[in-house]
């Protein structure tokens, strides 16, 4: 029973994560390899001021995850803003952009790597009340993240498909040209989206540094790989197929856990891409065709 | 010179490593392949050479036979991967190096676990380093010439435009893989044989990091980038001795920088300087570095 919680917020964490991540890759066409740092960072921010001030925790993630927020609006602005206005090739300048994103990714890793000498950080604020729920001991730290992810979840679906700016969004999508030409500001939702798509990271930063105690510089490494395993499981931009995506890694995560030492659980997450990728590329729960690959 | 030359041993020795790595990397980019799986067969050579000559096997049969079977092997995998489109075929052959790293840690006795493995005995000299480097550089240049040289230039370009002048784009593609296979296998094998030792995050992800550094940073038009690349990428941290440990945040934001403003590499810029030289000279006009290649193809379509 207390695996089943301990899977639930592990799929919370990853639902977080991946739906930035999902979100402008499926929308903008924008894979953000610097997502990882970016999640690292919010909780890096939060660490920098917890040194000079007790902060209280609202403080916290309001820096943490406006600051991941803005970063990666400013990495989409001023990076892959000039890299798509020099004119190249689509293929050409997606390589670009993936590679800037590793390049922001070893910047931000290794400005953290340097101030905490490489070692964890954490931002203290442990909670200490334990429920006990039929059987398994849940956290209140725990009931919020599973609350957060699934109100989050809901929010960003209402809002990409029922709102005129989520309408918006799939219009560019679809075609970013056609869009602009029918009067939507493309720019400015495709910063807005950028914004939420790191604040979201942020906000799986800030959650996960509360809820191990601790994060290492290079934990977005991982998390990031992890991220897109779960988005090529569940179909690129879709909201529930990130949602399902993030079940199945948890799940198989916290079963290998529990059978096995734990060293093979990083080879999950890759074994999944490799394996949906070479067999379904479209994704397990896509419903078009494959026209991305 | 003498006194410069052992003093700078460990480097040039990595920098002839490097040089293979680099090429596998640029080789494949400039071909359209997205692919990091040349890292992975670094790790497999390094570990594969290292564990054979461990067991008293004599490092050049080791070296030789384990580059042969990964071009084969990178050619047997290759029928699985190529169709795919630039970034998934990137995801999926980083998660085949992560995976290996994996593979190398959980491996036991036959891979010294976390460890790695210690003591494999050095069989590699200058003199064999620089062979080899010019073997490979040899047969990077043939890649760049006559037909397989223009069929590449055109996949590089657009897939449609290649296939639609006759060239068999798959066939060249898994060829290009095996090719890439095969000198990141080179390139691990002569670490493991110059330095003795291989550990799991050896071939990681800082290795995919730093061998996709130096392939964009020297520009993946033609070779000399990526030997320039690996030059600078492994002496840029004795000229910034000061910078110490802040080495890969000078990679990033290099790699930022020209991916942003030269995405041709220095080879892009050399180029660009030598045209406006010549366009000071009186000559006639030519395009700044950026359309040089697309230029190139369509000419020689002609």
């Amino acid at each position: 029973m207390e695996q089943v919680v301990n899977g639930a917020v592990l799929c919370s964490i990853y639902v977080l994560f991946s739906l930035g991540l999902s979100l402008t890759w499926g929308i903008l066409d924008k894979l953000n390899l610097a997502h990882g740092a970016v999640m690292m960072s919010a909780a890096f921010f939060a660490y920098l001021i917890t040194e000079h001030w007790d902060a209280p925790l609202a403080v916290l993630f309001a820096v943490g995850i406006c600051g991941a927020g803005l970063l990666t609006l400013v990495f989409d602005v001023i990076v892959l803003g000039q890299i798509s206005r020099s004119a190249s090739g689509k293929q050409h300048n997606e390589l670009r952009t993936l590679i800037a994103g590793i390049g922001v990714n070893a910047i931000l890793v290794t400005i953290a790597q340097r101030h905490t000498i490489d070692s964890p950080f954490g931002i203290g604020h442990l909670d200490s009340h334990i429920y006990v729920l039929g059987g398994a001991k849940i956290s209140v730290l725990q009931i919020w993240i599973i609350v957060l992810a699934i109100a989050l979840c809901i929010i960003i679906a209402v809002w990409t498909e029922r709102s005129q700016f989520g309408r918006g969004l799939r219009a560019i999508a679809h075609d970013a040209e056609i869009a602009e030409l029918m009067g939507i500001r493309t720019r400015m939702s495709s910063a807005v989206l950028m914004f939420v798509s790191g604040a979201l990271a942020g906000l799986a930063g800030m959650l996960l540094v509360m809820y191990l105690g601790a994060l290492t510089p290079e934990s977005g490494d991982s998390l990031l790989l992890k991220g897109f395993a779960i988005i090529i499981l569940g179909a690129v931009g879709s909201i529930w197929g990130t949602l399902l995506g993030s079940a199945i890694l948890a799940a198989a995560e916290t079963i290998v856990v529990v059978q096995t030492s734990g060293t093979w659980v990083e080879a999950i997450a890759f074994g999944i891409i490799l394996i949906v990728i070479l067999v379904r590329p479209q994704g397990i729960f896509a419903r078009g065709t494959g026209e991305r690959v | 010179m003498n006194l410069w030359y052992s003093e700078h041993l460990t480097l040039i020795w990595q920098t002839l490593i490097a040089i293979p790595l680099a090429l596998s990397v640029q080789i494949a980019l400039r071909s359209g392949l997205f692919s990091f799986a040349s890292i992975g067969f670094y790790g497999i050579g390094g570990y594969a050479v290292g564990i054979l000559t461990l067991h008293g096997w004599p490092p050049m049969v080791a070296l030789l036979l384990v580059c042969t079977a990964s071009v084969l092997i990178g050619y047997v995998i290759s029928s699985a991967v190529v169709h795919l489109r630039g970034l998934y075929l990137g995801m999926v052959t980083f998660a085949f190096d992560l995976i290996l790293t994996v593979v190398a840690t959980n491996g036991g006795e036959l891979t010294g676990g976390a460890l790695g493995l210690i003591g494999i005995p050095i069989g590699v000299s200058t003199l064999g380093l620089v062979i080899a480097t010019c073997l490979v550089l040899a047969l990077a240049h043939r890649t760049e010439r006559y037909a397989v040289g223009r069929s590449i230039a055109g996949m590089e370009a657009s897939d449609q435009l290649a296939v639609s002048v006759g060239v068999d784009v798959r066939k060249q593609k898994r060829l290009i893989f095996a090719l890439s296979a095969g000198l990141g296998a080179l390139s691990g094998s002569l670490f493991a044989l110059a330095f003795g030792t291989m550990q799991p995050t050896t071939a990681g992800f800082s290795l995919v990091i730093l061998a996709l550094t130096m392939a964009i940073i020297g520009g993946t038009a033609a070779w000399p980038g990526a030997v320039i690349g690996a030059a600078i990428i492994t002496w840029l941290p004795t000229f910034t001795s000061y910078v110490g440990s802040y080495q890969n945040l000078v990679y990033g934001v290099v790699l930022v920088a020209v991916v942003m403003y030269a995405p041709d590499g220095i080879l892009g810029l050399l180029s660009w300087i030598k045209s406006k030289v010549k366009n000071l000279s009186g000559q006639a006009f030519r395009p700044p570095s950026s359309d040089l290649k697309g230029r190139d193809v369509v000419s020689e379509q002609r």
